[in-house]
Order: C-alpha cells, then structure tokens, then sequence
C-alpha cells in the first residue's frame, strides 16, 4: 500500500517536471543553437554558388560567367535559409 | 609548446601504407578516432553489462545519455524517428567523443579537420536524401518549391531551393570543424603570451584555465547542434515540409 503511495507521488513529480520542462529545450534551440547556424549557413551558401559555378564554367567552357551567376544565387540561398531560420513556418 | 598555433593539426603517418597509388597511411587523426571507438565501446559495454531495473552509476550515465538523444530525435521528428535512433545516437557520441578528445592533453581533435567532419555530414546528408526518396518517391521533389510560389518565380525558387538543400552538409561540416579549431588556435595563441609575459603570465594563464571550460562546453555543444541539426534533416525527409 505504502509503495504505491509512494509510486503515485513519484508519477506525480514526475508530471510535474515533464510539465515544468515543456518547451524548454526548444527555447534553449532557437537561443543558443541559431547563431551558430547561421554563421555556417552564410559561408557554405556561398561555397557552394562557388563550387557549382566553377564547375559549370569547365564543362561549358566558359571563364567566370557561371561562377558569378552561382555565386548570387548562393548568397541569395542564404538569405532564404536565414529567412526561414528567423521566421519558422 | 609547439612553434605554429596550428601545428596542433598537422596529420602524421603513424604507420605509412600505400595501396595502388593511394595513401592509405594509419595517421593520428585514424588512431584518435580509434581511441574514440574503443573509448565508447568499452564505456556502454560495461555500463550495459550487468544492467538492472535499478541502475548504477555508470549504468545511469548510459541510459541518461540514451534518454537524451532519444527525446531529441522523437522531439524533432514528430515521433517517427526510433528505428534511427542508433544511427543518430552512434553520431552524437562518435563526435562528443573526438572533441573531448581534443582537450586532453597532448590529444588531436579530428573534428578539426574537413575531411573528417565533411564524410560524417555527407553520410547524413546522403541517408537523409534515400530515406526520402524511398519513402516519398517522386513527390520528395515537391520538398524544392515552397507552397504557395507564383508559378513565375517557380525556376528561380527551386534553384534556390536546390543550393539550399546542397548547402547542408558543408554547413554541417564547416561548423563543426570551424567550432573546434577556433578554440584550440585560440588556446595556442594564448599559450604563446604566458612564458613571454614572464611573471604576468599568470594573467593569460587564469584565461586559458577559464577558457578551457568554455571549450568543453564547446565540444558538447557543437556535437549536440551536429546531432539535432542531422534530427531536423531526418524530420525534413520523414515529414517532407
């Protein structure tokens, strides 16, 4: 009898914490963990348009036309993704 | 102490092995990631070895560690994520391990090189990408235009798209590798100032001891963001949106 108060008090915190918790680790997300990825996601945007572009400019023949293309669109990609890291659906 | 900051880096053979024209050297960077398996093999080996409905210690650590990216992956996969639950868990511990590795003294930090955190991010980024296609076929191609574009803007959104789905692993990649080497570049330069300042080296010296819990602190976070981020990755093909 005495265990299953005991149990029953134990569940009880329990909720309690769960409840006390919820959300939480999804605030210390969008705190902590958003500028760190937004620092990386303006760089690989960016290397990427780079790295496309370059490779477009060898198979085609080209100098730096699609480089330069590439290039934009990266950074506009990361625009977008900092977009929708600030503002989530 | 070593003459560049960024000596701490360099890749030795420790035994040399060429193959066909390939460098197949075990180098130091293998023999940390070695160290890093055997490490957390040998930990979950005995902290599940006797396990009982009423933990230990060291069993308490394991299951604590399990509970905690177990609750991360089914938080941000809307509870479709367990059966990759190995898969994410094996990750999460796999980087923690190397970058604490990277505090011990006279340790290497492999996550501080490309190579490595780049063939760690491409292989999530590569199972993201099949676990999608498998499971939504065609439709995952919806995943490049956002709902509700104007059908003019249609090509230039799903380029966008498309360089914003390739930018994720090196994203991945460059943060983790970024993240690790600043620190210990930081730390080495730092080093450098305590035997030239004489007796007011202590002054960067209480620094380096500060700054090396904020390293820590570091080398937890920054696994924990290469594991959740992986979790939204997962949740993007499970969920497609």
């Amino acid at each position: 009898m005495d265990i299953n108060m005991d149990l029953d008090i134990l569940k009880k915190k329990i909720a309690k914490y769960k409840k006390n918790n919820e959300g939480r680790s999804q605030k210390f997300n969008k705190e902590t963990l958003t500028p760190f990825r937004v620092c990386a996601e303006i760089v690989s945007a960016i290397i990427v348009g780079l790295l496309i572009g370059s490779a477009i400019d060898k198979l085609v023949g080209t100098q730096s036309a699609f480089k330069i293309i590439c290039l934009i669109l990266g950074c506009i990609a990361s625009f977008r993704t900092i977009y929708k890291l600030a503002i989530p659906k | 102490m070593s003459a560049s900051p960024l000596e701490q880096f360099k890749i030795t053979d420790l035994i040399e092995l060429k193959f066909g024209g390939y460098d197949l050297s075990f180098t130091n960077s293998a023999f940390f990631m070695l160290i890093g398996f055997l490490i957390t093999t040998t930990f979950f080996i005995a902290a599940l070895r006797r396990a009982t409905p009423i933990p230990g210690k060291l069993q308490s650590a394991g299951e604590m560690l399990h509970n905690f990216i177990f609750d991360t992956l089914q938080e941000n996969t809307a509870g479709k994520g367990e059966k990759y639950m190995p898969f994410i868990f094996s990750l999460f511990v796999f980087v923690l391990t190397l970058n604490l590795l990277g505090l011990v003294p006279y340790g290497f930090t492999a996550t501080s090189h490309l190579s490595v955190t780049f063939t760690l991010a491409i292989i999530v980024f590569i199972l993201v990408t099949v676990i999608a296609i498998l499971q939504h076929k065609m439709k995952f191609f919806s995943f490049f235009l956002p709902t509700g574009t104007p059908l003019f803007l249609a090509p230039l959104m799903i380029v966008i798209e498309l360089f914003t789905y390739l930018t994720r692993p090196i994203s991945l990649s460059v943060r983790l590798a970024a993240n690790m080497m600043a620190g210990h570049i930081l730390l080495s330069v730092i080093a450098g100032f305590v035997t030239v300042l004489g007796f007011w080296g202590w002054l960067p010296m209480s620094f380096i001891i500060l700054f090396d819990g904020f390293e820590f602190f570091v080398a937890v976070l920054q696994a924990y963001i290469f594991t959740i981020l992986s979790c939204v990755y997962l949740n993007d093909a499970i969920n497609l949106h």
